[in-house]
């Protein structure tokens, strides 16, 4: 297993809410991307990270296999929640929350908020992960196109979020592995300027160099305004 | 603006009116204490600088005509936000209003008040103004029946306006010439149009073309044929009918040559309406004939004289022109009368003298020529022989007998030889024969060859005779110059040339025969697009205009050919569908790949192509994307 990481503070935001964790020694591979005003939403997506990556060693990802990320993620919900509730300039912070685990040849995808994962196999892309955003749910209803979404004024409004409510639904989805796949993990200061089309040219141009996909999708987005934080981490499964 | 003064001049009093751009007040001039017309621009306008620009410069323009058929502008200004003309104030009715209550108008009426705006017309085209927007709403009739016809020029600043801001058509476009409806550029001949159709509408009290759209009654004066006026109304005269059929042609050039030739024509009708010859009656009888007639036919416009309306009389004095050149004739006879008197009197004195006299050298002069000059000295004259001659023309003496300047007597004889002229030889026929064996055939014959001409022809060869002048068996003087026309071969004509990059050089050789065109300088050179010996660059290139017979340059490859490359074309599917992806390059064209896909997949797919090629994506069969590969960065 390879993974090549990177995360931007972009053109425009002053703080980097972007937070993510890649471990391929526990093929445990998350990013959160934090919200609430002055420094609140790194508050959020650090403390996400954080309680992931200390819930899940070893032993409990290996006994509970994927209900270990479901465990924790709530876990990390009920963290943020009260920190929130008790910090008056914590006050409606959150954070999304994508976190992939591969274990004895399944992928398995916990997943809340906007960002995304996505799996390329076989020389196609595959969007694993749901956005539960205002405009997600528009576009699977069919009242925007793609390109609508990408423009529209509210696309940063989340319909859930990790740590805002005592009580949160987590996607959880398992995917069968083959050697070869590549799994994408990014928030959404990379897809709201680089298509998923994009994305699978320049995975696929550079072959086995996740480096140089990562640091080409990121200027990419730079490039192109880098208007959010950006955060990619690129995972290669041999088997 | 009621009450408000701007410029601090001009006092509004009341609005009296208004357009699509502008609206019409009636103010008082407070230094001159006269009431005027202010026009002010609307507001939407205002904002427009270039609009303004071109507002000040025609109002200024217009502002320098001055005739009593015009509206006269007095001054133009601006206050602040308001940009305005001041103008004559006049008091009556637009033709608008006068044609909605009376039309169809009496026939001598609205001869008079079209004859009006010719006037008007007339005096603005000689200042280089054209008018381009007469309608009968800028006709303004004063109870005394004077016409005044303004917004000179306006129309043109307003359309360029409309144009660059695409507001649309301003203004009726009922009156607008075909010229004008597409775009183009107008002159004097859209007024004459445009006087044309308020002519007719006078007459009928009906506009020839009416839609529901500005742009379907634009259309029409494009397209449509007016129905004749006298189908509306069968008391129009046909000279009328004649002149507005004459200024509505769709056809600039077939309307009249100017202004001022409509008028004449509008005054001629009405004559023929006062003086009551039945109409129609003119249109047909040619002037000739008949001096006193008056048509209105474009080419017998007799009465260029511009007072003609004043001479009320003109068509006598039409008469007593003719007559006047009677006595010239008189003259004539008296003059040779007394000629003739002389001459025989002369004449006469001369038979009563004999005497001896020389000879007189008649040698190379005409026979009758000669005779008179014998005649004169009392000697006659014989032909004795008519013979050819190489330099005396045709019917000249050749020699003389006796020789001039011997003594004779008066009364006697003088025996001529008189030339046939040169001798005649029968041209013989060189067309078809090449240029040196008619060169040769027309020394034979006793010819020269003349004038050679070089053309080129498709049926005779190049260098072959095609044409000769006398033709052949023509019977000419011997020594005369037989010209030729001497085939240049087949004209060369522009081509355009033909693509060669990508064939190889066997093929293009034919190609270039094929088109009349030569191969020129080859150059080879590496290449890992072409195969070996395939045209890589061509000079001039392809579809470039070249003249037959001119050379092209090609760059050949030498090798190594094209190696195998691959692209890869990444698709997002918008809806499912039968994927197909087409390959073209040296090698021909290929299917690269097939497979149903369904919507919202997104996938790469590796194309191998040779050297350089086009792959083209279908969905279903619909082409949705084509893209040069390698990409052309």
């Amino acid at each position: 297993m390879h993974v090549n990481s990177l995360t931007n503070i972009g053109l425009v935001r002053k703080a980097n809410e972007d937070k993510y964790l890649a471990d391929k020694n526990r093929g445990l591979f998350i990013v959160a991307d934090g919200m609430g005003g002055h420094e609140a939403g790194e508050i959020a997506s650090n403390l996400a990270i954080k309680t992931l990556d200390s819930y899940l060693t070893n032993e409990v990802i290996v006994n509970e296999k994927g209900k270990s990320l479901w465990k924790a993620i709530r876990k990390a919900n009920e963290l943020i929640y009260q920190k929130a509730k008790l910090n008056n300039n914590c006050t409606g912070m959150g954070t999304t929350i994508t976190a992939a685990l591969f274990l004895d040849n399944i992928l398995y995808i916990a997943h809340i908020g906007d960002s995304r994962a996505y799996l390329i196999r076989d020389n196609s892309i595959i969007l694993l992960t749901k956005d539960h955003s205002l405009v997600g749910e528009l576009l699977r209803q069919g009242e925007l196109t793609e390109s609508e979404a990408s423009r529209h004024p509210h696309r940063n409004i989340l319909t859930r979020a990790l740590g805002t409510e005592p009580e949160v639904e987590i996607d959880l989805s398992e995917i069968d592995t083959k050697p070869g796949d590549l799994l994408l993990l990014c928030t959404d200061g990379l897809y709201n300027l680089v298509k998923d089309e994009e994305i699978l040219q320049e995975v696929l141009n550079n072959g086995n160099d996740l480096k140089i996909s990562v640091n080409k999708l990121v200027k990419t987005a730079l490039d192109r305004g880098g208007m959010d934080n950006i955060t990619v981490v690129l995972v290669s499964y041999d088997g | 603006m009621i009450g408000k003064k701007i410029g601090n001049r001009y006092e509004i009093l009341a609005l009296v009116g208004g357009g699509g751009m502008s609206l019409v007040y009636q103010a008082k001039d407070i230094y001159l204490n006269r009431i005027v017309a202010v026009k002010v621009l609307r507001e939407q306008f205002t904002s427009d600088n270039e609009f303004i620009r071109r507002f000040r410069r025609e109002a200024q323009a217009v502002a320098s005509l001055s005739h009593p058929n015009i509206v006269s502008i007095y001054d133009v200004g601006q206050d602040q936000d308001i940009y305005y003309l001041v103008m004559e104030f006049i008091k009556g009715k637009t033709l608008k209003e006068i044609i909605n209550e009376q039309a169809p108008l009496p026939i001598h009426e609205a001869i008079d008040i079209a004859k009006q705006i010719c006037d008007a017309l007339e005096h603005a085209h000689e200042n280089a103004i054209v008018h381009r927007d007469i309608k009968p709403h800028n006709i303004i009739i004063t109870r005394g029946g004077r016409v005044k016809v303004t917004d000179f020029g306006i129309a043109r600043a307003v359309s360029t306006a409309t144009v660059t801001h695409t507001r649309g058509i301003v203004g009726s476009v009922h009156y607008i010439s075909p010229e004008q409806a597409k775009g183009e550029i107008t002159g004097e001949k859209s007024d004459i149009y445009s006087l044309g159709i308020v002519l007719y509408e006078m007459v009928t009290g009906k506009l020839p073309f009416e839609g529901e759209s500005p742009i379907s009654v634009a259309l029409k004066h494009i397209q449509m044929e007016p129905i004749l006026p006298s189908q509306h109304n069968s008391d129009i005269p046909a000279s009328i009918e004649k002149i507005i059929m004459k200024a509505i042609n769709k056809n600039p050039d077939s309307r009249y040559e100017n202004i001022g030739k409509l008028r004449l024509d509008l005054m001629a009708a009405l004559l023929d309406k006062v003086t009551g010859f039945p109409s129609g009656y003119l249109d047909n009888k040619p002037i000739k004939d008949k001096p006193s007639e008056i048509t209105v036919s474009d080419d017998t416009l007799i009465f260029e004289d511009n007072n003609f309306i004043e001479t009320e009389n003109s068509v006598e004095t039409q008469e007593i022109k003719t007559r006047k050149l009677k006595p010239v004739g008189y003259v004539f006879i008296t003059l040779f009368s007394i000629i003739l008197i002389g001459g025989l009197l002369w004449g006469v004195g001369k038979m009563f003298l004999k005497e001896e006299i020389a000879v007189p050298d008649i040698v190379g002069l005409a026979a009758p020529e000669a005779q008179r000059i014998l005649a004169g000295k009392n000697l006659k004259m014989e032909i004795t022989s008519k013979i050819p001659h190489s330099q005396v023309k045709e019917g000249n003496i050749i020699s003389q007998e006796p020789k001039p300047n011997t003594k004779t007597k008066s009364g006697r004889t003088i025996q001529v030889v008189v030339s046939t002229g040169p001798a005649l030889v029968s041209v013989p026929d060189v067309v078809g024969s090449s240029q040196i064996i008619a060169d040769v055939n027309i020394s034979n014959a006793g010819l020269v060859v003349g004038k050679i001409d070089y053309k080129y022809s498709s049926q005779y060869a190049s260098g072959i005779v095609m044409g000769q002048f006398p033709e052949s068996n023509k019977m000419v003087p011997e020594k005369s110059k037989v010209d030729l026309v001497v085939s240049k071969g087949p004209e060369p004509r522009n081509i355009s040339m033909p693509p060669l990059v990508g064939l190889d050089l066997n093929k293009v050789e034919a190609r270039l025969q094929e088109v009349g065109l030569v191969l020129g300088k080859i150059t080879k050179q590496k290449s890992e697009l072409y195969p070996k010996n395939f045209v890589i660059e061509q000079s001039p290139v392809a579809g470039k205009e070249v003249f037959q017979g001119s050379s092209v340059d090609l760059v050949v490859s030498e090798g190594p050919g094209p190696t195998t490359q691959q692209a890869r074309v990444v698709l997002k599917l918008n809806e499912s569908g039968q994927v197909k992806i087409e390959v073209r390059d040296v090698k021909g064209t290929r299917i690269a790949y097939e497979k149903y896909h369904q919507q919202g997949d997104v996938f790469a797919v590796n194309v191998n192509y040779f050297g350089q090629g086009v792959i083209s994506v279908y969905i279903d069969g619909n082409k949705i994307r084509e893209e040069v590969v390698p990409s052309q960065q």
